[in-house]
Formats: structure tokens, sequence, C-alpha cells
């Protein structure tokens, strides 16, 4: 008997065995391992999204001044002033020796002109919105005639 | 075509070394300049003048104290009964209000002064619902939003406008046609030794809105 022949027989001797092994002590092997329990996965069902609820914005009425910045020197005489507040509201533009008197428009928008004393200017725009709502909003300004 | 051969000339002519000093003086020259913009801006400022000396003085804004230097070359300019006037530096005084128009160092927190105004405390400006009118003492009673009533004495000098409201432009107007219930803007100076009385200068009158 060759070599070849004694290592098969045995390698065939030694799988049988364990076979025959797992057969006849593998049932009471499972029951005594411990159980092995996986974590519960929930798939996301086909629900709607939630929709953002849109609430209409505090009824703040205010007015802002865009043009011109705070504390500016303004190169000409004649100044342009500009902002945001209510639509249609009667916008008062406030200044050293004159007032405008103008309507802000369908996006709110408003734009006025005041004359500029030499030295330090208050602006104020103040405006008049619906059911006798009022806002004030103040700049200052500097203009001089000197070349500067 | 003439200056393209010129340019051509030029990038041949200069030498790489050349070029490379110019730039780096070019960058400089850039740095220096943005420094400088950096440390000085043109500003404006507005308070009373706290303190002079002979080259400088100093003026109280709503925030702090700014120290103002005077140039060779300042201007003083104040309105003297309506008409402009120019002053020279040593007219300003303590006490005054003034506008200095200058530019101003960042680092020293010092304004060079090249233009200063001479200002008068401004008017007022009350704005309200007219509540009465007396047409024998030629006044109006005002009551602002917040509440608070002034007595508005009408001047022979007082402008008084009235917003028209479809030919969107002001009309004059006169004391007469003010009614009560009607929104006006009044600028005006408060009468002395008499609180919440404002002596009109010109009255906007709104209408009832």
């Amino acid at each position: 008997m060759n070599k070849d022949a004694i290592l098969a027989t045995a390698i065939g001797l030694i799988l049988g065995l364990t076979i025959a092994g797992a057969f006849i002590f593998g049932p009471n092997l499972i029951k005594a391992l411990p159980k092995i329990t996986f974590p519960a996965i929930s798939l996301p069902k086909n629900t709607p999204k939630p929709v953002p609820q849109l609430t209409s914005p505090p009824n703040v009425f205010g007015v802002t001044i865009t043009a011109p910045l705070e504390d500016t020197i303004e190169p000409k005489k004649d100044v342009v002033v500009s902002g945001m507040t209510e639509r249609g509201a009667t916008v008062v533009i406030g200044g050293p020796t004159d007032d405008d008197v103008v309507s802000a428009g369908e996006n709110g928008a408003y734009a006025g002109k005041v004359t500029a004393s030499e030295g330090k200017n208050d602006i104020i725009v103040t405006a008049y919105g619906s059911e006798g709502k009022q806002a004030q909003s103040t700049v200052t300004i500097y203009y001089t005639e000197e070349e500067f | 075509m003439l200056l393209m051969s010129a340019l051509t000339t030029v990038a041949f002519a200069a030498t790489p070394s050349a070029t490379n000093q110019k730039i780096e003086d070019l960058k400089d020259r850039l740095a220096t300049k943005v420094a400088e913009l950096r440390q000085t801006s043109r500003k404006a400022i507005y308070g009373t003048v706290k303190s002079t000396s002979i080259t400088s003085f100093v003026v109280e804004t709503k925030t702090k104290d700014i120290k103002i230097e005077q140039t060779d070359d300042i201007k003083v300019i104040q309105y003297l009964k309506d008409k402009r006037t120019a002053l020279t530096s040593e007219d300003i005084t303590k006490g005054d209000l003034v506008s200095v128009f200058g530019d101003y160092d960042t680092t020293l927190d010092l304004l060079k002064a090249t233009i200063v105004v001479i200002q008068s405390p401004g008017p007022e400006r009350i704005s309200g619902t007219v509540t009465a009118r007396d047409d024998k003492e030629y006044t109006l009673t005002i009551k602002n939003p917040q509440g608070v009533t002034y007595i508005v004495d009408i001047e022979k000098s007082t402008k008084t406008r009235m917003w028209n409201r479809e030919k969107k432009a002001q009309d004059k107007s006169g004391f007469s046609k003010i009614v009560a219930g009607n929104v006006v803007h009044i600028v005006g100076f408060p009468v002395p030794k008499k609180e919440l009385r404002i002596s009109a200068d010109r009255i906007l009158d709104l209408g009832t809105l």
C-alpha cells in the first residue's frame, strides 16, 4: 500500500467521523448555543413628506431707509431718499428745508427728494399705512458746497 | 497695428530682470497706496467744540471725543442771518456746534479738517393730529402718536402747504384750511420758557389719513 492510498483512507475516515458526529451531536449542540436575535428593521413606508406650514408674516408696520446711508457725505444739494414700507403707504420725507410726500409702490418701495443744507442734515421718514398705522425712520447725512 | 508693434517692441526690449523689478516696484506702490487708503478716509462729524488750541480742537460727538487737526487750507463757514459767511479758524470757540469735514486717520483717531461749518441748533420737528384750532390766538393743538400734546404758534412767516392726493403734489395752503382731525408735520423752534410750545416755521398738512 503506497502512501497516497493510506492518506486518502485517513482523510475519508476523518470526514466520515465528522459527518457522523455532526448528525449525532449536532442537534444538542445547536440547542446549547445562545440565541442570536437581530434588531428589527422597519423600512420607511411610502408616507407623504411633511409640508411646512406657511404662516403669514407678523403684521408689523415699518419703514426703512436704504439710501442714503448713515453719515455719508452727499455730493449734491438734492438728496434722493429711498426705502421700503407697506404697499400704497403715504410717505413723508422730511428734510432740513423742505418735505416731500410720496406713495409707496406695489412692492412697497418709495423714493423722494429733499434739499440738504450745509453741514449736518437729519432726514426723517414717516410712513402712514392702512388702519392708522404709522412708522418712522431717520438718517443723518452731511453736505458741503465746498470742493471736498 | 501701431499699438501692437509698439507693445511687441517694448516686450522684447525689456529684459526679464528689468520687468520683474518693475512689477515689484508696482506692487510696492500699490501696497503703500492701499495702506494709505486704509489708514485715512473722508469723513464728516458733528458735535460740540469741547476745547480749542492754536492748531487743533476737540469735538464732543454723540459717541466720543475726536481731536481735530487744522490743516493750512482749512475753511470755516457760518450762516449769519441766512448769509453764507467765510470765517477763520480763530472764530471757532468752545461750545460751538460744528460739522467738520476732513480726512480721518483711524490709527491716530484724528480728523484732519479741511472744512468746518459752524451750525446753529436745528429746528424741532413734530407730527400728529390736529385736535383744536384757535382762530383768536392763531394756535393749533397737536397730539403726537405718543399722546404728547403741543401748542403750535402760527407766525406771519409760517409757510403752510397741503398735500394734494389726487395731483400728488403740495399746494399752498393757510391756517384757516387746517381742520381738526388732519395729520400735520410741523417744523419750528421751541418758544422760550414755554414747555411743549413751538413757533412754526413751516407746516405740511396731509389731511385725514
